[in-house]
C-alpha cells in the first residue's frame, strides 16, 4: 500500500471513530439530534444539550489531546534519539502535575481559575522539559535518559504527596479529580484556548520538518547538513511542553499515548520523513484517543474509569512489544 | 581552494600544526597518521564542527569564520566514520537528505532536487538499492550511499573520515577509484583519512598527506618516493 492510500485509509478510520465516539454513551443520541442541536438548538431538549454541550466538546477534546500528545511524543523521540521518549516518561507531564499541585493548593484564587491552571501546567512542563534537555547533554545511552526522566517523575510525585498532606479537603479533592484525567471537563468556553494553543504547536512543528529529518541521522550529520541542532531541540522541547502543558492542564496527565502512537506510525508508514510522521501521529493519535474514550463511555454506565487507565492499559503492552522487537 | 594560514587544530590544546599551504580542486588527498593523532579533528575543523585552535584557513579565498552554517554546508560535505544506524530510511530518502541545505524549513523538496538525487544514484550505480532500507545494506553499499549523500549536497569539497575502515579489499579499491573518478569528473576536492597505506600507494594520482608523530606534530605533504619503512617511522612510530 502506498503512502497516499495509507493516509486515505487512516482518515477514513478517523471519521468512523468520530462517529462511534459520538454515538456511544449512556444516552442514545442520533445523528439527527447532533444536526438539530447545531442548526436548531433547543435548550430545553435534553438530547440537544447532551449533543451540543457535552458530546461534541468531548469529541473535539479527544482529537486535540490525542493528536497533541502524540506529536509531543514524536518530537521528543526525534530530538533525544530515543524511541521510548515521551512527555510522561521523561517527566514533562509530571512537571506539569507538580506545578498544578503547587498552585491549586496554595489557596490563591487566581491559580484555581482556568488561566492559573493553564499557566502553572505550561510552566511546569516547560521547566521540566528544559531540565531533561539539560541532562540529555551528559548522557549517551537511551536507558540513562529514561531513568533520569523516571527519577524526575518520582521527585515530583514525592513533592506532590507532601503538598497533599498539607492541603485541606477541598483543595485535595480538586487536585485528585484533576489527576484522574478526563476529556469531559472541557467546556465550550475553554475549547478555543485548548484548540488555539495546540494548533500553534502543531503548525510550528511543520516548520521544523527539515531540521528533524536531518536530526534523525544524529547531531554530527545534522550539523554537516547546515542544521542548528541546539536551536531545533530548544524549539522542539518548547512545542512539546506547550502541547503537553495545555492538554495536561485541561485533561489531567495522560500516559503512554506519546510513546505508542509515533512508534505505531513508524511501523505503518516505514519512513523517517517527518512530514509523514507528524501528519500520521496527528491522525493516529486522534483515533487512539477517540477509541480509548469510547471505551470509557461504553463502560461508564456500570463503572467510571479515568481515561489515563485506558490509555495505559492499551499503551503499556504496546510499549513492551516495541522494547522486545527492538532490543531482544 | 582551501588555503591554510598558520592553522593549528585541537580542542583545549594544539594537536597539530598544518604545514601545507593549500589543497586544490580536482584532486584527491589521503591523510594518514596514527590513531588519535588528530586526523578526524583536522577534518572536523575544516567542515566547521570544531573551531581552529589558532590561525585560520580560507575556503575559496574567504575566511572560514565568515561562512554561515548554511553557506558552509553548501561548500563542504563530510562523511563521518560511522554510518548512522537508523531504521526505516530508504537509500533514496537518505541521499535526498543531502539536499537539506537547499530546502526551506518545512523541508519541501522540488522536482529538481528529486531529479538531482536520481542522477547521483544512477551515477554511482546504486539504482537497484534506492528503495531498500539503509540498515539492510552491506558495509560496501552503505559507503556508496554515504558518498551519494555527500554528492547530493552539491559541494565542491568532500571530506571522508576513514571511508574504507569497514570495507574488504575489493570494496576499498572500488571506493578509492570512485573517489578519483568523481574528483576529476566533477572537479571536486576530496580529502579522506585512512590507515590503508598499502591500498592508496597503488594510485599515483592520490596526493598523500601525513600527520607526523612526536613533540611538534604537523600535517605535511608526503613525497611519493619515500621508502615505506621511512613512512611508517615518520607517521606511526
Amino acid at each position: 500500500m502506498n503512502i497516499q492510500l495509507k493516509f486515505s485509509f487512516s482518515i477514513a478510520v478517523l471519521l468512523v471513530f468520530i462517529l462511534v465516539h459520538l454515538l456511544i454513551g449512556s444516552t442514545a443520541i442520533s445523528l439527527a439530534d447532533y444536526w438539530n442541536s447545531f442548526v436548531n438548538y433547543d435548550a430545553t431538549n435534553t438530547n440537544h444539550l447532551i449533543a451540543h454541550d457535552l458530546r461534541v466538546p468531548r469529541m473535539m477534546t479527544a482529537i486535540i489531546a490525542g493528536a497533541g500528545l502524540s506529536l509531543a511524543g514524536l518530537l521528543m523521540q526525534t530530538i533525544f534519539y530515543n524511541p521510548l521518549a515521551e512527555p510522561n516518561i521523561l517527566g514533562v507531564s509530571t512537571g506539569s502535575s507538580l506545578f498544578v499541585a503547587l498552585f491549586l493548593m496554595t489557596g490563591v484564587s487566581f491559580f484555581t481559575s482556568d488561566w492559573g491552571l493553564i499557566s502553572s501546567a505550561l510552566l511546569g512542563a516547560f521547566l521540566f522539559g528544559m531540565l531533561i534537555l539539560f541532562f540529555a547533554r551528559f548522557v549517551r545511552s537511551h536507558g540513562s535518559l529514561l531513568l533520569i526522566g523516571i527519577m524526575l517523575g518520582s521527585f515530583s510525585a514525592a513533592f506532590i504527596s507532601i503538598i497533599q498532606t498539607w492541603s485541606d479537603a477541598h483543595q485535595l479533592k480538586l487536585f485528585t479529580l484533576w489527576t484522574m484525567g478526563s476529556l469531559q471537563q472541557v467546556t465550550y468556553s475553554q475549547l478555543p484556548i485548548l484548540l488555539i494553543l495546540s494548533l500553534v504547536g502543531i503548525v510550528a512543528s511543520f516548520f521544523l520538518i527539515k531540521a528533524l529529518n536531518a536530526l534523525v541521522l544524529g547531531q554530527e550529520n545534522a550539523a554537516i547538513l547546515g542544521v542548528n541542532s541546539k536551536q531545533t531541540r530548544m524549539i522542539a522541547i518548547l512545542i512539546a511542553s506547550v502541547l503537553t502543558g495545555i492538554i495536561t492542564a485541561f485533561c489531567g496527565p495522560i500516559a503512554f499515548i506519546g510513546i505508542a502512537v509515533p512508534n505505531l506510525v513508524k511501523l505503518v508508514f516505514k519512513t523517517q520523513n517527518h512530514r509523514i510522521l507528524i501528519a500520521g501521529s496527528l491522525i493516529f493519535g486522534s483515533v487512539f484517543m477517540l477509541f480509548c474514550d469510547s471505551v470509557v463511555q461504553a463502560i461508564a454506565t456500570s463503572v467510571i474509569v479515568p481515561i489515563n487507565a485506558i490509555t495505559s492499559m492499551i499503551g503499556a503492552p504496546f510499549v513492551i512489544y516495541i522494547i522486545l522487537k527492538r532490543w531482544s | 581552494m582551501i588555503d591554510f594560514k598558520e592553522l593549528q587544530i585541537g580542542y583545549q590544546q594544539s594537536l597539530a600544526k598544518i604545514s601545507i599551504s593549500s589543497l586544490e580542486k580536482g584532486k584527491v588527498y589521503a591523510l594518514i597518521g596514527s590513531n588519535g593523532s588528530g586526523k578526524s579533528t583536522f577534518l572536523k575543523t575544516i567542515c566547521g564542527q570544531i573551531k581552529p585552535f589558532s590561525g585560520q584557513f580560507f575556503i575559496q579565498n574567504k575566511n572560514s569564520t565568515n561562512y554561515s552554517r548554511i553557506q558552509l554546508s553548501r561548500q563542504i560535505s563530510f562523511v563521518p566514520a560511522r554510518f548512522p544506524d537508523v531504521e526505516f530510511i530508504s537509500v533514496f530518502d537518505f541521499v535526498l537528505l543531502g539536499r537539506t541545505p537547499y530546502l526551506n524549513n518545512r523541508g519541501i523538496v522540488s522536482k529538481e532536487d528529486v531529479a538531482y538525487v536520481y542522477a547521483i544514484i544512477e551515477r554511482l550505480n546504486i539504482t537497484h538499492l534506492a528503495e531498500k532500507f539503509t540498515n539492510s545494506l552491506s558495509d560496501g553499499e552503505r559507503q556508496l550511499c554515504a558518498v551519494a549523500r555527500a554528492l547530493a549536497q552539491q559541494t565542491s569539497i568532500i571530506l571522508l573520515d576513514e571511508p574504507s575502515g569497514y570495507l574488504d579489499y575489493k570494496n576499498k579499491r572500488r571506493l578509492i577509484e570512485l573517489l578519483l573518478t568523481i574528483a576529476q569528473e566533477m572537479n571536486l576536492l576530496i580529502l579522506f583519512s585512512t590507515h590503508d597505506i598499502e591500498t592508496i600507494m597503488h594510485y599515483d594520482t592520490i596526493e598523500l598527506l601525513g600527520l607526523e608523530v612526536g613533540e611538534q606534530r604537523q600535517i605535511v605533504s608526503i613525497d611519493r618516493e619515500i621508502a615505506f619503512e621511512h613512512l611508517i617511522q615518520q607517521f606511526y612510530e
